[in-house]
């Protein structure tokens, strides 16, 4: 059923009109635009026959230009007997009515524009007060659009002249795009959740690898993007939306972080619900979803990994997926171009809301089983690359054994020039893993180092995987490829060595589940190569050409 | 300037909103339902862009027709 918005202004509307409808009809919205006609603001609401009050009509919007401010003598007085009519109404329509502002381009600027801009600020104030008392009226922001695109942009003389339009082609676009928003905003409903990932999107920077002493959010350089960001987020909740978090990250580690970094704006009350593990994305959000009695149609997800954007957006097609990877200094334009949390006008209630989120009956149905997670694992065309290490890869390998915390069985550092010796050691093999998948290529980021001394026993000395390959399947992968490798060898047992560190509970979890032996100390797991029971994934391709 | 025909046929097209098949290069306002006084101004500010000229207030109102707009393109700078 077509709901009408008849537009009304001092100036002709109708680029306006055709620029929204032709948007109205692509997002198959019921708003249709209709022009009330040339200069009929003040009129029209006196017609009681006319446009305003036919009964398809749903809302007015009052679009109107700076020339009011020129043209229009006692434009205060005009506008209050405006609005007392609209008040008057026993059944009034929904209102939209646009802030005004002083065109820039006159006579005496330095002091003539002082003195419209104030009027214009007086009449905004205005129209913000009516809004207050009167819930069916809305203020729409043209203010804003104006300051981001300037007047140059929006306005040209010549179609004034011509055609009477204020906002020139290129300006009636603009400006319709806005009222666009404005309009869905009324018919969908917002959405209530922010779902932030936190590495490369809260703070600039991986946990994992840097450290926390290697996150950016401070208030100079880089750190101030996100910091920004952080404030942005901070927006939302203060109007209402509630913010979670969903990472991939050691819990204590990042909730310290959450904690007490000094330049974290956003403290662990600030999120009605903290998801930090090692496990899919989407059965976290899904986990949100329960807890806060929401449905995932009302959900927000923000991280900047295509292969986490994927993954939540296979399992969770209601869920929005928002991208923060690419310019930090565009992340708080990623909130503002995105539609789902527009909304004109905040309720009190909807302040309070993100204290003590609703317990809605609502809940939705997730298919996050083992199917569908490993169909994703398929979809990403994993291929590994095992080489073996070479005096020239040395320096990024080395590298990788001292920076991994998390995926590292035994954490053990060794020094620049022992793992050179040991590159050069026959005894020893040392292979590095290369990663890539249909997303892009996360480049060298594994490694293994194999004392084959005794031949039938392969014992692993270190295995380690940066966090950035995580719960994609390459663990096993890799494993499998070593295991099997030592079975071509002859050899008959593979060991990892293991020892537990205040950081490393994820590659514990991993041999948890791996299906090897665990010695009684703790410090050996063991697999035998014929029982095979590390299956390699069959999606996964692995190209070892380069291992001696 | 040397109009290239295709581009020139997909600005207007786009401007108007015309089908590929309402498209003729005889074409002028009120030829098509697309192409009245409104949509002649979104036209011009197309045509302004796509080609980097600018008219002035009169060809804006006189350059009603493809063959005089093609005409006035090929003889600006």
């Amino acid at each position: 059923m077509t709901k009408n918005v008849v537009l009304l202004g001092d100036k002709t509307l109708s680029l306006i009109a055709r620029n929204l409808n032709s948007q109205l009809r692509e997002a198959g919205s019921t708003w249709n635009a209709v022009d009330a006609g040339y200069d009929t603001w003040l009129v029209a609401p006196l017609d009681q026959n006319g446009v305003l009050f036919a009964p398809d009509t749903a809302a007015w919007a009052f679009v109107l230009s700076p020339r009011v401010l020129e043209n229009v003598p006692d434009i205060a007085i005009r506008l209050d007997a405006t609005l007392e009519r609209l008040a008057n109404f026993k059944t009034p329509p929904t209102v939209l009515f646009s802030t005004l502002f002083a065109d820039p381009v006159a006579a005496m600027p330095l002091s003539n524009n002082i003195e419209r801009h104030a009027l214009a600020g007086k009449l905004n104030e205005r129209l913000l007060e009516f809004r207050e008392g009167h819930p069916w009226f809305h203020v729409v922001d043209h203010l804003s659009l104006v300051l981001q695109h300037g007047v140059g942009t929006l306005y040209d003389a010549r179609y004034e002249a011509t055609a009477q339009l204020y906002f020139s082609p290129n300006g009636s676009r603009l400006l319709s795009g806005l009222w666009f928003r404005v309009l869905c905003s009324l018919e969908r409903p917002q959405k209530k959740v922010c779902a932030v990932d936190l590495d490369d999107t809260l703070w600039g920077g991986i946990l994992g690898e840097d450290g926390p002493d290697g996150l950016q959010m401070a208030d100079s350089g880089i750190g101030s993007a996100y910091r920004r960001f952080q404030r942005s987020l901070l927006d939302l909740r203060r109007n209402g939306i509630l913010l979670t978090v969903c990472s991939k990250n050691n819990p204590d580690e990042a909730m310290a972080i959450l904690q007490s970094h000094p330049d974290c704006l956003l403290r662990p009350n600030d999120f009605a619900h903290i998801e930090i593990g090692w496990g899919l994305k989407s059965e976290a959000i899904a986990r949100t979803a329960q807890k806060l009695g929401l449905g995932l149609d009302s959900f927000v997800f923000i991280d900047d990994s295509p292969v986490e954007r994927g993954e939540v957006s296979r399992a969770l097609p209601s869920v929005d997926v928002l991208d923060s990877s690419g310019d930090p200094m565009r992340l708080v334009g990623v909130l503002s171009q995105y539609a789902g949390f527009d909304s004109l006008r905040q309720t009190d209630e909807d302040r309070k809301r993100a204290g003590s989120y609703l317990q809605e009956a609502q809940r939705s149905e997730i298919k996050a089983s083992a199917a569908s997670a490993e169909d994703f694992y398929r979809s990403l065309g994993l291929q590994l690359g095992i080489f073996s290490a070479r005096g020239e890869q040395s320096g990024r390998l080395h590298q990788l054994l001292m920076k991994t915390n998390q995926f590292n069985l035994t954490a053990e550092r060794i020094s620049a020039e022992e793992f050179r010796e040991l590159l050069g050691d026959p005894h020893y093999m040392v292979v590095g893993l290369r990663v890539a998948d249909r997303f892009g290529d996360n480049g060298i980021t594994g490694l293994a180092i194999v004392d084959r001394r005794r031949p039938e026993v392969w014992r692993v000395r270190n295995f380690l995987l940066s966090c950035r390959v995580l719960g994609r399947t390459v663990e096993g992968a890799f494993l499998s490829w070593l295991i099997g490798r030592a079975a071509k060898s002859r050899a008959e047992t593979v060991e990892l060595g293991f020892l537990a560190t205040e950081r490393n509970q994820v590659a514990y979890g991993f041999l948890e589940g791996s299906g090897g032996k665990r010695s009684d100390a703790g410090d050996i797991w063991t697999f035998d190569v014929n029982r095979a029971e590390v299956l390699p994934p069959h999606f996964v391709q692995i190209d070892d050409d380069q291992v001696r | 300037m040397v109009v290239d025909p295709v581009k020139f046929r997909n600005c207007v097209t786009r401007a108007l909103n015309l089908r590929p098949e309402e498209y003729r290069p005889e074409l002028r306002i009120g030829d098509v339902d697309q192409w009245d006084s409104v949509a002649h101004l979104d036209l011009m500010s197309e045509v302004e862009r796509e080609f980097g000229v600018r008219f002035d207030l009169d060809q804006m109102t006189t350059l009603t027709s493809l063959p005089e707009l093609v005409n006035w393109l090929e003889k600006a700078q």
